[in-house]
This record gives C-alpha cells, structure tokens and sequence, in this order.
C-alpha cells in the first residue's frame, strides 16, 4: 500500500469509524433527525444533480469570495494607514474596537435594513464581518514592526512610506495571513446568515428550506457541504501560509 | 503625551462618530438609519424597562453556562487526546472538520430536534466554545516542560494527580487567550441564536424590533451589544493577562 | 593611517542621554567630548551595560541625544546621515527574512537619497560587494539558511555597499563562534583600509579593540563617561598571528584590560 494510502487511513480511521457506528446504529432507527449515513448518501446524490442546488452553491461562491476580497483589501489597506499613525490609531480605535465588538450576526439584520434583500447586501455584510479583524490583525502587525528592522531603515534613510512599503509590510506579512485565514471563518458564518435571513439563493436558504420542509437528510447534507468548504479553505490556507512566509510558519504549530 | 491633548483625541473620536453616523444616516435614509438623536432617547427608553435588563441577565447566564460546559469538554478532550500519542492525528481531521464549519449552521437541526428553547442556545455555544478552545488545551498540554514530565514520572506520580498539578496548569498560560476568545464567541452564539430562532435573550428582542420595523430600537439593542461585547473582552483580556503570567517553565 | 582619505570626521560635544521612565530619570551617558579624525578606526570598549550601544545609537542619529551635539563632516546629526553603514550585533533581526542575500545586500539602493545608480550599475555593484566578502555563491540564498559568520558577512556587504564614509559596528561579532569571529575581524580590517572609511567599533572584548583600532577610548562609570584614551600603535597590515604574538600587543592589551577594571 502506497504511503499516501496509509497516511490517509491513519488520519481518517476515527471519523470514519463514527460515521460506520452512526450507520449501524441507526440503521433501522425511525429518528427524522438523525438520519443514517446511507441516507444522506442518497439525499447527497439527488441533491446535487438537482440544478437549484447547483446555481445555490455557486451564487454562494460568488458572494463568499467577493465579500471576502472586498474585507480583505479594505482591511489591509486601511490597516496599513492607520499602523503607521499613533494619532489616526488614538482617533478611530475606540469606534473600530466597538464595531468589532458587535457580534456579527448581529450586524446583519442592519446591513438589511439599509440595504434590503439582495446579492449588493449579502456582499456588504461578509465584506463588513471580514473587514474589521483583518483591519485589526494589520494595525497590528504594522505597528508592532521589530524595532532592528525600522532601525536598518533609517539608517538607511527610507521615509516614512518606502518604510511601509519595503519594511513594514513585508516584515507583517505572517501576521496578516494570519488574520486573513481567520478572517475565513467569519465570511461563512456571514455568508451563511445572511442567506438564511433573506434572499432564498445560497446553501444557507438551502438549509432553512430542507428544515422548513422536513427534509432532513437534504439539511445533513447542506450542513456537510459547509463543512467541506469549511476545511478545504482551511487546507488551501495552511498550505499556501507556509511557503509565502517560512520564516512566520514553519514551525508554528498548525492545528 | 499630555491629559489635555488626550481629551482632544477623544473629543475628536466623538465627533468623527456623530459625524460619520450623520453620514450613514443621511445616505440610507433615516427610516432605517435613525439619526442619532433618535436612538439615544430610545436608549435611555429601553434601559428603564425591567425586561431589557431581564433579557440582558438572561443572554450573560446562557453566555457563561456555554462557556462552563465547553470549557469542560474541551479540557476533558483536549487532555486525552494530547496525551495518547495516536490521538491526536487521529483526531485531528475530524476536529479540524468540526472547527472549519460556522456551528450556527447546525442551529436548524437542534430546532428541528429539540426547539428553540434556551437549552438549545446553550447546546450550540458549548460545542462552538469546546471546538474553539481544544485547540489550546492540546497545544498547551503537547508544550508542557519536558523536564518536568520526567520529575514526576520518576516519582511515580499517579495519572490523575499528573493531569492535576501537571499538565492541566502547564496549559493555563495558553488558554488564557483562549478564554478570552472563547467567551466573544460563546456571548456571539447565545445572541446570533436569539436572532435566527428566537432563543431566550438580546437576540430575540433585537429580531422582534427588527420585524416591527422598529429601527431606533434596533440599533439601541446593536449598541447594547457592543457595549456588552467590549466589556466582556476587557475583563476577559484581563484575566488572560493574568494567566500569562503563570507560565511553567524551568 | 591618514591614507584612508574617504572618511568622515566625527565630533561629539558635551552629549549626554537620559532615558525618562516613568518619573524616573536615569542618566545613561554624561558629558562626552571627543573626536575621531577621517579614517581612523576608532574602539570603544566598555563594560557590559556601560552604555557604549546607546552612544553608537546617538552618533548614528537613531537615537536622540537629550544633551550636547554630535557633529558629522561638521553637520549636525538629528537623523541618520546619509553615507553612514551600521552593523549591529544581532544579525538575525536585522537582515529582512524575507529576501535573499543579493536583494538585502541591495536594500540601501531603494532610497531616494542616494545617488541613483542605474539598475545594471547596481547589481553590478552588488555583485562586487558579496564578492569582497566571500558570498557570491549565497546571493539567492535567504538569511536563514546561512550560518552566523555569514550573516555577518551579509550585513557587512549591505553596511558597505554604498559606500558610507562612516562604519559604526556595534559588537558585531559577539554572536559569532570564536574561530570566525577573527576572520571577520581580517574581512573587516581589510574593507576599511580599501574603502577608506572612518570606523568607529563597539566592544568589550579587549584583544578585537587592540586588534583592530588605532585608537581605544574607554566608557565607564554610571553615568557613563569617558575614561582612558589610548593610542594603539601597532603596525599595519596586522595578522592574527603575528601581531598578536607581539610584546607590544600585549602590553597595549594589558593596558586596555586594567584600565577597564579601574
């Protein structure tokens, strides 16, 4: 057996053995709720030949990965302007820190109230909930920049934006990966409550119509898609973290 | 820096906030972005009713209940599996998995299941803050000093009293920051349970102005949680300063 | 010793540095007055804390002098002067981990004051430099994949590159293994006689001050201030065998060594 083969057993042994048990205890078991993973296979099967089910997850996409670029970009950048100013920091920290306080899924409902139902408000809700961490972690890295290094650059006489530029930025680039693998987990979440809370396109509308139509094993399998998406981010992440940034990554310890 | 000129900092920061909320309120409407002379009032309406301090109560008890029980979890999983060598590769798929996935989307199930009830916000913030904290139990056990793993292996410390005095306190340093950001989490769930389905708490009074279009009482609820978000991070910030403190090492 | 003609002249008049901390007042250095000429190779050697890193800091212009002046080529410094190279102890934190050894050494080049060089002339240029110190087979290689030394080396190219008329080293070879610590002392005495360059070097360890300076000046006390001065004397080129098999190395040595213990 190949290695790849083995090493893929060696991690999968435990879900897979749950998953096994699920089935052969609920096998004949009459619980809607938790339907037996057979079930779900089926339900996986017929759902995903289903279009709707195609164009729900694509419309998801589209606004995950915009809302997530739109957050990022705003967040850095801005981030970055205010990590070189003490006195722009001193002004807007309190109003960013208190916005950042507000549970996300809180800030949902508001963006809909001003923007109503539609694709522009599900964008502007991820784009909002990945914007202030990312902003943050930035800030951060920015300004917490190792002294050697800003001393090399004067002594070397960068002004203040060559600094930000050739010094700051680079030396922060672990940290602001850092924050934008996090930042991940709440563009789904938003992404997937705000679908849930309004429009009826995207595997959140999915799932509240499988519960509402007690469908239950359809809500399973959305449930697992999200979890597949979920992880395979994650993957993407920590396998692209540690060759932009070896000297951040290497031997931080990856969970 | 001076105590004058940090007033003016503040002073400034006041002014940019009544301005930039002008701002918002001007380009959206101020159907749905009430002017800030509106909500304020709202603000004081709502802090002089029992039941806004009732929901409040209600949303912080569930808050830390979700905590309690997943700081519980996490540290009964966390310690085994760190401390059986197969387990935590084992383990760590499916963790990962479970961590990827936003939690909130299992919410119509347990509503399916068991209802909206408050026992059910609870079940959800304990799995989100046991997922969010295993992490730093298993990182915190793995770290513990070597050196100090021999000492007691050599005097033949029983397992429990090592998992007590040992390693368990090792993690202390670590979780601290996990706590902290266990507790915005759990606080986060009870609410964003309250908005989806109607749990007891904030959440729930925040979805019910916004389905009376009640929008000053909307945003009043919004800056009731950001108050209550912020001083949770503080306090908890606190005590994970505190804890960094405690680091084990020779 | 005057044949080294490219370098700055260095004065430092009545400076002095406090650090505020908290309503506490510490007092690190007092009324320092002295010179270096052009060219010279300048040691100031001092006890450990003595305060000799923040007086490098104060004539480099990273740090601030909270009384008294420092003059270079008969300017004032209040910022880093431009043809100044710093190497500091601790190369690990200076060098940027995230570029290779040709793209550090390069960094100075990225400055609008210097003099524009085109880009040709520079990795011309860059090439020259990693080959006076030895690291033309590292240039694609990342800091972290060399070893101390050459770290050092890298450090020493960038100082370098631009030809300063200044040379402030700050204990650099502290963090070095002992057998490589003298060949970076001969890779440095060599490119300060080639390039010409005043240098004024940071260290405790007595031998490298003898080895390497004209001149020693001694930093003690607290606050700090200056305490010996003497001339070292000892012919040039020097050799790690012969010149320090010399008597008079080792009466210069002992002189320097008990005038750090007064």
């Amino acid at each position: 057996m190949s290695r790849f083969v083995k090493q893929v057993l060696w991690r999968a042994w435990f879900p897979l053995a749950l998953v096994v048990i699920w089935q052969l205890v609920l096998r004949q078991s009459t619980n809607p709720f938790f339907p037996p993973p057979s079930k779900i296979l089926s339900s996986t099967r017929d759902v995903i030949n289903v279009d709707w089910i195609k164009t729900s997850f694509a419309s998801s996409m589209l606004t995950l990965s915009s809302g997530y670029l739109i957050g990022c970009a705003l967040g850095i950048s801005l981030g970055a302007m205010l990590g070189i100013s003490e006195k722009l920091q001193l002004i807007f920290l309190p109003i960013i820190n208190f916005i950042r306080s507000i549970p996300s899924v809180a800030k949902v409902p508001v963006v809909m109230a001003l923007m109503g139902i539609g694709t522009a408000t599900r964008i502007s809700a991820i784009s909002i909930a990945v914007l202030f961490p990312v902003l943050l972690s930035t800030l951060r890295a920015v300004a917490a920049t190792e002294s050697t290094y800003l001393d090399a650059a004067r002594i070397m006489g960068y002004g203040r934006i060559r600094e930000l530029i050739l010094v700051r930025l680079p030396a922060a680039t672990g940290e602001i990966l850092a924050g934008l693998h996090a930042a991940v987990q709440v563009a789904i979440l938003v992404m997937v409550v705000s679908e849930m809370l309004g429009s009826g396109i995207g595997i959140g509308a999915f799932i509240i119509h499988s519960q509402a139509t007690f469908m239950i094993a359809d809500m399973w399998v959305g449930i697992l898609i999200l979890g597949v998406l979920g992880i395979t981010l994650n993957v993407l992440f920590q396998m692209t973290e540690s060759r932009i940034a070896p000297w951040y990554f290497d031997s931080k310890i990856q969970s | 820096m001076g105590a004058s000129s940090r007033y003016k900092f503040k002073l400034t920061t006041l002014v940019l906030t009544a301005f930039l909320w002008e701002l918002a309120s001007f380009a959206a409407g101020a159907k749905y972005f009430p002017h800030l002379w509106m909500v304020i009032p709202d603000l004081f309406l709502v802090s002089i009713k029992f039941t806004f301090w009732q929901n409040l109560g209600v949303t912080l008890w569930l808050s830390i209940l979700a905590l309690f029980f997943g700081t519980i979890c996490a540290t009964i999983f966390g310690v085994a599996i760190a401390l059986k060598k197969s387990g935590e590769s084992a383990t760590k798929g499916f963790v990962n998995f479970l961590r990827s996935m936003p939690s909130l989307v299992l919410l119509p199930l347990l509503i399916a299941s068991i209802g909206s009830s408050a026992q059910t916000a609870v079940l959800l913030g304990t799995f989100v803050v046991t997922f969010q904290l295993i992490i730093y139990v298993i990182r915190g056990v793995r770290q513990t000093e070597p050196r100090l793993i021999d000492a007691v292996k050599i005097i033949s410390m029983p397992a429990y009293s090592r998992i007590l005095f040992l390693y368990l306190p090792s993690t202390i340093s670590i979780t601290g920051t996990g706590i902290r950001l266990s507790a915005s989490r759990a606080f986060g769930t009870i609410i964003a349970a309250g908005i989806l389905a109607g749990t007891p708490g904030l959440g729930s009074s925040l979805l019910l102005a916004e389905s009376s279009a009640n929008y000053p009482r909307v945003f009043s609820y919004v800056i009731v949680m950001g108050i209550t978000g912020s001083l949770i991070y503080n306090i908890f910030g606190k005590i994970e300063k505190k804890f960094v403190h405690w680091r084990v090492s020779i | 010793m005057t044949h080294r003609t490219n370098g700055f002249t260095v004065l430092v008049k009545g400076a002095g540095k406090t650090f505020f901390d908290n309503g506490k007042d510490s007092v690190i250095l007092e009324n320092l007055n002295f010179g270096v000429t052009a060219g010279e190779i300048l040691a100031i050697c001092g006890l450990s804390g003595v305060g000799k890193s923040t007086l490098l800091r104060l004539i480099s212009g990273l740090t601030a002098a909270t009384s008294g002046e420092i003059e270079i080529d008969g300017k004032s410094v209040v910022t880093p002067p431009e043809k100044i190279g710093f190497v500091t102890q601790d190369y690990s934190k200076s060098l940027f981990p995230w570029l290779n050894v040709a793209r550090n050494v390069g960094m100075p080049f990225k400055s609008l004051k210097s003099e524009p060089l085109s880009k040709a002339d520079q990795k011309v240029r860059i090439a020259e430099v990693l080959t006076e110190v030895g690291l033309t087979h590292a240039a694609n290689l990342f800091p972290w994949q060399l070893s101390g030394g050459m770290q050092q080396r890298v450090a020493i190219a960038r100082a370098l590159i631009a030809r300063p008329r200044l040379l402030l080293l700050d204990e650099p070879f502290a963090s070095v293994d002992a057998h490589v610590r003298l060949e970076l002392e001969d890779l440095v005495a060599k490119l300060v006689e080639e390039y010409g360059v005043t240098t004024i070097l940071v260290t405790h360890d007595v031998d490298e001050a003898i080895y390497m300076a004209d001149r020693v000046i001694i930093l003690s006390g607290a606050p700090a201030r200056i305490g010996m001065e003497m001339q070292v004397g000892l012919s040039r080129p020097r050799n790690q065998v012969t010149t320090r098999a010399d008597t008079k190395f080792a009466e210069k040595r002992n002189q320097l060594y008990l005038g750090l213990r007064k």
